[in-house]
């Protein structure tokens, strides 16, 4: 299982390859960053094909930061 | 009620056709009827930099649907997008236009035929019976038949009915941002917002859900087609959003206008005209009020120039309103024939649920004129307060079992 800090580089890196913005802060919101609802169930279906672990959809679209989303990710 | 219904053409201080509080306060039988009269094709502003051309007539209403060149759905399609970018253009059925439109909705389209969801009859014969089983007496029929969508959402995408309070209060937050039911206290577009997400978390974890375990359904097929996840979830969300917003409301405004005249048991007394009764009722409900369209190239619509990109927003109630179509337009006939109504849309955008929603509401008319001998109001029906779902959301009767 990654750490924290690994967690947090992969999935910068993917928020920065699907809204084509660097660089990404942790406590930035996905949608704030021009994320829409498509790319989010886009980049959740990453998540669980990088990492196997299905996210429950609803901290990215309601809590849309890296941070929680790493929370989720230690958390399962 | 702010005023009564009548008294003017829209609520002072709104902004027109866009206004939802003339769908609940107001009288937009009444605007349609003069827009159709003096101003059929007619510029009407939103806020001081966008606007739209609202289109009231049958002819033009399905010149405008039926010519997808000149109009596109990639804009998104409803008065809410204005001004928004369409994230699912090209990628969602209800947003893409010929050839595209085709790719994605024709394997969906053939799940969807009048033969193929005849199979889903008698289960959702049952599910109307058990909705029906312990009414009687005071009720209010809005809350009766809340839960009509689930009868064909069950087998069509696996949604359970444990989810359906918060699918519907989410579905509201999305089609009636601005009804204070549902609205947030940050409003209206916070509550669009929220009732979209929703809803995307929601079908997002029901694909998931299908992909560890298909059922065979419109969820497993979506996931099996060459779409990006996104897409997919789009998609359902169309699905979703059509079969739930709009049918509960073609027996609930039915219902009300038949006990307003008085003439609920000589309807229910005449079961073997039920395909027409449904098709009155959808005429006179059509609880899906207007789809937006922006036009692709300078044109004109019944004679009015239009410019390249401007939106063209149908309103399909007014159009089945049409006295130039139907005879006495605005009363409710249960044996009215032809009756070409709008509906359902027209076009390659029509309906993709269209059979399954007339098979729901002939078995739903059946059991109640079976079930019930006669209602009585005991309240004003309370109607919606938005600009595109036009219905009732608290209809309080007392209903006598036979």
């Amino acid at each position: 299982m990654p750490t924290r800090p690994e967690l947090e580089a992969m999935l910068t890196r993917l928020w920065s390859e699907k809204l084509n913005i660097t660089p990404v802060g942790v406590e930035d919101n996905f949608f704030a960053l021009g994320g829409d609802s498509l790319l989010a169930a886009d980049l959740l279906m990453d998540v669980y094909e990088q990492f196997g672990i299905e996210v429950d959809a609803a901290v990215l679209f309601l809590k849309p930061t890296i941070a929680e989303l790493v929370d989720e990710v230690l958390a399962a | 009620m702010s005023s009564p219904p009548g008294d003017h053409i829209c609520p002072r201080g709104g902004t027109g056709l866009a206004d939802p509080a003339l769908y609940d306060v107001g009288d937009p039988h009444a605007v349609w009827r003069a827009l159709r009269r003096r101003d059929p094709v007619g510029w009407h502003p939103v806020d001081d930099r966008s606007g739209f051309w609202a289109v009231t007539r049958y002819a033009d209403v399905r010149a405008v649907l039926t010519d997808h060149a000149g109009f596109t759905s990639t804009g998104g399609v409803m008065l809410s997008m204005i001004g928004r970018p369409e994230p699912a253009r090209d990628q969602q059925f209800a947003a893409s236009d010929p050839p595209r439109h085709g790719l994605i909705r024709g394997p969906l389209q053939r799940q969807m035929t009048g033969r193929a969801v005849a199979r889903h009859a008698p289960a959702i014969r049952s599910f109307v019976r058990e909705m029906l089983r312990p009414a009687g007496g005071d009720l209010d029929f809005a809350e009766l038949t809340s839960t009509l969508p689930l009868a064909f959402l069950k087998p069509l995408m696996g949604i359970r009915a444990a989810d359906w309070p918060d699918l519907a209060r989410w579905v509201s937050m999305s089609v009636a941002e601005h009804d204070r039911d549902v609205m947030l206290p940050d409003g209206p577009s916070a509550t669009l917002d929220r009732g979209h997400r929703e809803l995307f978390a929601y079908l997002l974890n029901l694909l998931f859900e299908h992909r560890r375990q298909p059922r065979g359904d419109l969820v497993d097929l979506l996931g099996a087609m060459p779409l990006r996840p996104g897409a997919v979830v789009a998609n359902c969300y169309s699905v979703l959003l059509g079969g739930a917003a709009a049918i509960p409301h073609v027996p609930r405004v039915a219902l009300a206008e038949l006990i307003r005249l008085g003439r609920y048991e000589e309807w229910a007394r005449h079961p073997q005209r039920i395909d027409r009764v449904v098709e009155e009722a959808l005429r006179f409900a059509t609880p899906a009020g207007h789809f937006m369209r922006l036009a692709t190239r300078d044109t004109s619509v019944g004679g009015v120039p239009v410019a390249a990109g401007e939106p063209v927003v149908v309103w399909l109630g007014s159009a089945n309103r049409d006295e130039a179509v139907f005879a006495d337009a605005d009363t409710l006939h249960p044996d009215r024939h032809p009756n070409r109504h709008l509906a359902f849309g027209d076009g390659r955008h029509y309906c993709l649920g269209s059979a399954m929603a007339r098979m729901t509401l002939r078995i739903f008319f059946e059991e109640l004129f079976a079930t019930f001998s006669s209602f009585e109001p005991t309240g004003e029906p309370e109607r919606v307060r938005s600009a595109w779902l036009h219905g009732i959301k608290r209809m309080p009767v007392v209903g006598r079992r036979r």
